[in-house]
């Protein structure tokens, strides 16, 4: 952890949030006015110009874009178009909702898939292991709008023992939370699996049978600290993707978080929720790669001395 | 930091559910309505879509109010007394209100002539500086509003406008109590200013639910729910399984697909109302491949609409008899051809146009209107047919299509009060978009149109109005495919009927919960 | 032949003087500490190790040799019940201190490896866990056998580190394998072996991965703490200048099978089966050393699931016959010395 890599990162990572700003800035602009959207269909053209002057959008594009940037390096994220609070505290409202069902999926595909992925590995070609083989298949190939409403169906409808849609109780978090899950826990379990197969042929594993280690022991305390270096790199990847990824979920489920306000504001053309919304889920992207590369460097010693090495 | 507070917001948030989850029991029902989005704000000026006014429809009153249940199927257009008692005209530009006594406003305020006089006020609504611009389109010829008494308004207009009570029973119309409104407005307006409807807000979370409770003192009488609280679900199937499983009262938007799977259960049902609302085409009369208005007319005889309706639509919707509809009364003439389908003629008239397989591009957006692309793709066979070729142009906006593709594009056409002056005169005249985008330049549907204007005789509007439907059928710078139907899915026992409008109104008249009340 | 031999141990009286008595002698004198009896190795369609069977008795040494792939590492793995699927033993029995091992269950074996029999593993540095400090790889050996706690198992480790030599011993506890060398690493092993005083090492190829110098100081290591422990050894290897070192007996494998066993003197002085002389002339090979290949005899060890009729070397021995399609039996052609040739010793 030296000053040159933190420095790297810092700078690569406010690069990836400029590009992003950027680039979904001139996408926005470039794909249809806001105001036609925003105002009922007979609107008369004079009351859109009055619009688009209050929100700046008669302004030249540069002048638009370097006003934001401007606005940016202020913290200020710029105005709704919707219900003209600003887009920061719009945006940051939803995120409890979203971290909430976020964190708990990933906590579940993670600890699910994790294990799942050991017991595959150490029964290899058995019945458990193709049930994880297909569970796996199956949280792939399975897209979560399906799996979702097949959800809704079964536990709300049929069995009527959980609510339909919403945020509320625990019970409310059920649903969208394994349907969030199951695709995670199905890649986590197939890398694990891969990774742990890997590593159980390595020696150090037969090293440690040889001087008597148990199995349990061995499992835990040799196998899956190595065999969890390269799962690191898919848990990221799913970090990365905790705001973003449940956009479907949420709308699915009606959970009031980033995804549907993402959903609702790239419908309406709300550009400054959108962006801001893109910022943050770029932001979390540059931070989960930043604690990849931190977990890298606490599982395994060997990147931790080619950094000290390096700097 | 934000993750810190946003830790300390989820933990907040549960803590605050699970503590409300004990609600109150009470002897009136509770009622739920999913819907599948949310208004931002509830200003009723503001946010005048679908997703909008079936929630401030409840909040807020106007001073006349339209009788929905006038009619069977939910569209009638008889004008009652609502917040005014009594109305006049005392001359062709000047009413007078005599509004009723002792309305409460939600925060315990007396309505006064005050409070009405600003709601359409210069500053609020009819203004050129109007803070809810949208006003305008709908009061901008209002010269003046006047308190002319305690309990008396008076309009005074720029031009007579023969429909002036419609419009005061309509949009934008939604009295606000004007020292809540001006007290909040501040930079911009107010979220949630207070009425005098039957419920009132209690909780506003974004994105999530809006919960109204009764508001006791309304002046048509105690409300007969305790609450009202829609809940926001995207998803329809979503929608339906809460319906099912007993989560939900009602459920709005339900495609026509899905009417017969509701009504296979128990204890829920669907209920369908035909929109005062139609899908239209509009055809770009200025573009060189149909300024020929033979091909314009062979393109609307080619569409064999019942077939649109009976193949997207279950049957269940209908096509009106051209653009004029039953709730305009004695404007309306039952004996109309209306759109025809007539293939060959279609031919014909294309033929004689000298129309040489010239591609004709048809633009819609796919996320907008219900069934906009099946309908689409089977206009295009339909089209092919008789020796058009058009040509699927899926785009986000229609109108940003390149200029030489600009030929037909989709539209809907919302008859927002029950006359041809809020519909086809509104929509396709002057002030509006086909003729302000250029797309069609007729002169005698204008001066026409003028005339129906300031013509308050009704048998003398309904001939001015027919000789304009005659001018817009024949030159035919676009065309009605269906109005389209909006189903609900409600539970059984719930005695409640859809209106011809967005509007959700559960005032008494049009509630009662055999649940509760066995 | 001989004087071959003799050029050979040149240089070596050292352990002569050290074997006070020939290995043989006491191995046939006193109950053995391990038996292996007719063993056989094999996944379900091929036969790795084929009926091998020897004695080894405490304190004593015994190397295995061969090439590449004739069994030795099998044998050492079966001995400590270590193979893993699909290779199994198909038959056999394996003896230590009067227990059959070969028939205990993988929890008994458990409480065994390591502390009774341990084995020290070819390239340390991959046998050892890359993410943990090797200070706790070798304390666990101590707090799972000895049930010491936490701080002893370190002091005790610490004291093993000092014992094989590792310099700065303390510091040395808390580095990964992949911070030392491959020395370093092998010495770790070695600590890790004897932590609990076993009877019985195994070493497979424990001096293969390294160079020279190291080598060297790794097998004078492996000889003192051998002498101080009392512990037998068995020494796999394809190197016989390492055999030379440190063997009390010397069992030959060829494809599976033990073709020869003698006395280390034995077999350097007098070695009868083709297959010795031929890594014996291969020793004097510059180039071939390390290489477990046999470059002086021609063709190579026979794929386990096609092996010839008879004798496995046939095809690559300069003296076959056409008796050679018969199997030669291992048998004794003096006291303590075994050849499987139909023609032992003959120099034609």
């Amino acid at each position: 952890m030296t000053f040159g890599f933190v420095t790297l990162k810092l700078l690569r990572g406010i690069l990836t949030l400029f590009l992003a700003v950027t680039f979904v800035f001139l996408i926005l602009r470039f794909a249809g006015d806001p105001m036609r959207l925003m105002l009922p269909d007979d609107t008369p053209p004079d009351v859109l110009e009055h619009y688009r002057h209050v929100y700046g959008l008669d302004l030249p594009l540069p002048v638009q874009y370097l006003r934001y940037l401007q606005g940016l390096t202020q913290g200020e994220f710029g105005y709704s178009f919707r219900d003209q609070q600003p887009a920061l505290d719009t945006v940051m409202s939803r995120v409890p909702a979203t971290l909430l069902l976020g964190l708990v999926s990933f906590a579940l595909s993670t600890i699910f898939g994790m294990v799942a992925g050991v017991i595959a590995a150490l029964k290899r070609g058995s019945t458990v292991d193709h049930a994880v083989i297909s569970f796996s298949i199956f949280g792939h190939s399975m897209p979560s709008f399906f799996l979702g409403i097949l959800m809704i169906l079964l536990f709300a409808m049929t069995w009527r023992i959980l609510p339909s849609a919403g945020m509320g109780t625990p019970a409310h978090l059920v649903m969208p939370a394994l349907t969030l899950a199951v695709g995670g826990a199905g890649a986590i379990a197939r890398f694990t699996r891969s990774s742990m197969l890997e590593v159980l042929s390595q020696p150090y594993i037969r090293t440690a049978r040889a001087k008597g280690v148990p199995v349990r022991t061995r499992v835990l305390r040799d196998a899956v600290p190595n065999a969890a270096i390269p799962v690191i790199t898919v848990l990221g990847l799913r970090m990365g993707g905790l705001i973003s990824g449940t956009v479907v979920v949420e709308t699915v489920f009606a959970w009031p978080g980033i995804g549907q306000l993402l959903v609702t504001a790239v419908g309406q053309r709300d550009l400054a929720v959108v962006q801001t919304i893109v910022i943050l889920i770029a932001f979390t992207m540059v931070t989960a790669n930043y604690l990849v590369d931190l977990a890298y460097r606490w599982l395994d010693p060997r990147i931790a001395t080619a950094g000290k090495d390096a700097g | 930091m934000k993750i810190l507070s946003a830790i300390a917001g989820v933990a907040f948030g549960l803590t605050a559910v699970l503590g409300a989850s004990a609600a109150t029991a009470s002897d009136r029902p509770d009622i739920v309505v999913a819907v599948p989005d949310l208004p931002p704000t509830l200003e009723p000026a503001k946010e005048l879509s679908n997703i909008g006014t079936r929630i401030t429809y409840d909040i807020f009153d106007t001073v006349i109010r339209r009788d929905f249940l006038s009619a069977e199927d939910g569209s009638g257009s008889q004008l009652v007394p609502a917040l005014a008692e009594s109305w006049e005209w005392t001359d062709d530009r000047t009413l007078a209100l005599k509004l009723r006594e002792g309305v409460k406003f939600h925060n315990g305020e007396t309505m006064t002539a005050e409070d009405v006089a600003f709601t359409f006020s210069a500053e609020r609504l009819s203004g050129p500086e109007a803070i809810m611009a949208n006003g305008r389109g709908y009061f901008g010829n209002i010269e003046s509003v006047e308190a002319t008494g305690p309990l008396e308004v008076t309009f005074t207009l720029k031009v007579p406008d023969a429909i002036f009570e419609q419009r005061l029973a309509s949009w934008t119309a939604w009295v606000v109590n004007k020292s809540d409104w001006l007290k909040n407005a501040g930079d911009s307006y107010p979220q949630f200013p207070v009425g005098t409807g039957p419920f009132m807000l209690d909780e506003y979370k974004p994105d999530q639910s809006i919960r109204l409770v009764a508001f006791d003192d309304y002046f048509g009488g105690k409300p007969k729910a305790a609450s009202l609280t829609f809940v926001k679900v995207p998803e329809e199937a979503a929608r339906i399984a809460g319906l099912v499983a007993g989560d939900f009262d009602i459920v709005t938007t339900i495609g026509p697909d899905q009417i017969a799977q509701i009504d296979s259960y128990d204890n829920v049902e669907a209920r369908s109302v035909v929109l005062s609302n139609s899908h239209v085409l509009v055809y770009n009369t200025k573009n060189p491949v149909i300024a020929d208005k033979r091909i314009r007319q062979a393109m609307n005889l080619a569409i064999d609409r019942d077939l649109l309706v009976q193949a997207l639509w279950a049957g269940k919707t209908v096509v009106p008899l051209s653009h004029q509809y039953k709730e305009y009364g004695a404007l309306f003439e039952p004996n109309r051809e209306g759109l025809t389908y007539d293939p060959e003629r279609a031919k014909e008239l294309l033929a004689e146009a000298g129309y040489n397989g010239e591609t004709i591009y048809y633009s819609t957006n796919p996320n907008y209107y219900v069934n906009t692309v099946p309908a689409a793709e089977a206009i295009m066979e339909m089209w092919k047919a008789v020796g058009i070729n058009g040509k699927l142009n899926l785009v986000e906006d229609v109108m940003g299509v390149p200029e030489n593709e600009r030929m037909v594009r989709t539209w809907s056409n919302t008859t927002r009060f029950p006359d041809p002056a809020g519909g086809l005169w509104n929509l396709w005249g002057p002030h509006q978009g086909v003729q302000r985008k250029n797309e069609w330049t007729p002169e005698n549907f204008n001066v026409l149109g003028a005339e129906l204007d300031v013509t308050s005789d009704l048998a003398e509007r309904k001939v001015v109005f027919q000789k304009m439907l005659d001018i817009w059928e024949d030159e035919a710078p676009g065309t009605i495919l269906y109005q389209p139907l909006e189903t609900y899915g409600v539970r059984s026992s719930l005695e409640w009927r859809p209106y011809s409008h967005f509007y959700l109104d559960l005032r008494n008249y049009n509630f009662e919960d055999q649940a509760a009340t066995q | 032949m001989t004087l071959m031999a003799n050029m050979m141990r040149a240089g070596n009286s050292r352990r002569v003087s050290m074997a006070c008595a020939p290995a043989g002698a006491m191995a046939s004198r006193s109950e053995p500490l391990l038996r292996v009896d007719g063993l056989c190795v094999g996944t379900e369609h091929s036969d790795l190790v084929l009926d091998v069977s020897f004695d080894l008795a405490p304190g004593e040494t015994l190397c295995l040799v061969g090439e590449s792939g004739c069994g030795k590492s099998l044998t050492c793995l079966a001995t400590m019940g270590l193979l893993s699927a699909p290779v199994k033993r198909k038959a056999g029995r394996v003896m230590f201190a009067g227990e059959e091992l070969s028939g205990l269950s993988e929890t008994a074996l458990l409480r065994l490896r390591g502390r009774e029999v341990s084995m020290i593993f070819q390239d340390a540095t991959a046998a050892l866990n890359p993410v943990r400090r090797v200070g706790d790889q070798v304390a666990e050996v101590l707090s799972l056998h000895e049930g010491l706690t936490s701080r002893a198992a370190r002091d005790r480790t610490t004291e093993l580190f000092e014992m094989v030599g590792i310099p700065d011993p303390r510091a040395r506890l808390r580095a990964y394998p992949h911070e030392l060398s491959g020395g370093m690493n092998q010495r770790i092993m070695i600590a890790m072996a004897l932590a609990c005083k076993p009877q019985l090492i195994i070493a497979d190829e424990a001096t293969t991965a390294l160079d020279v110098t190291t080598q060297a100081q790794i097998l004078k290591l492996l000889r003192r703490l051998q002498a101080e422990t009392g512990a037998a050894m068995i020494f796999v290897t394809h190197d016989l200048g390492v055999v030379a070192e440190i063997a009390d007996r010397v069992a030959v494998m060829y494809s599976g099978r033990i073709v020869e066993l003698a006395t280390a003197d034995t077999l350097f002085d007098a070695p009868s089966h083709p297959y010795t002389r031929g890594l014996m002339a291969c020793r004097l090979h510059a180039g071939t050393h390390n290489t477990g290949r046999l470059a002086a005899i021609e063709g190579v060890v026979p794929n386990p699931t096609a092996r010839p009729q008879g004798c496995a070397f046939g095809p690559r021995c300069p003296q076959v016959t056409t008796t050679c399609v018969e199997m030669p039996a291992l048998t004794a052609r003096e006291e303590g010395h075994s050849v499987a040739c139909h023609y032992p010793g003959d120099d034609r």
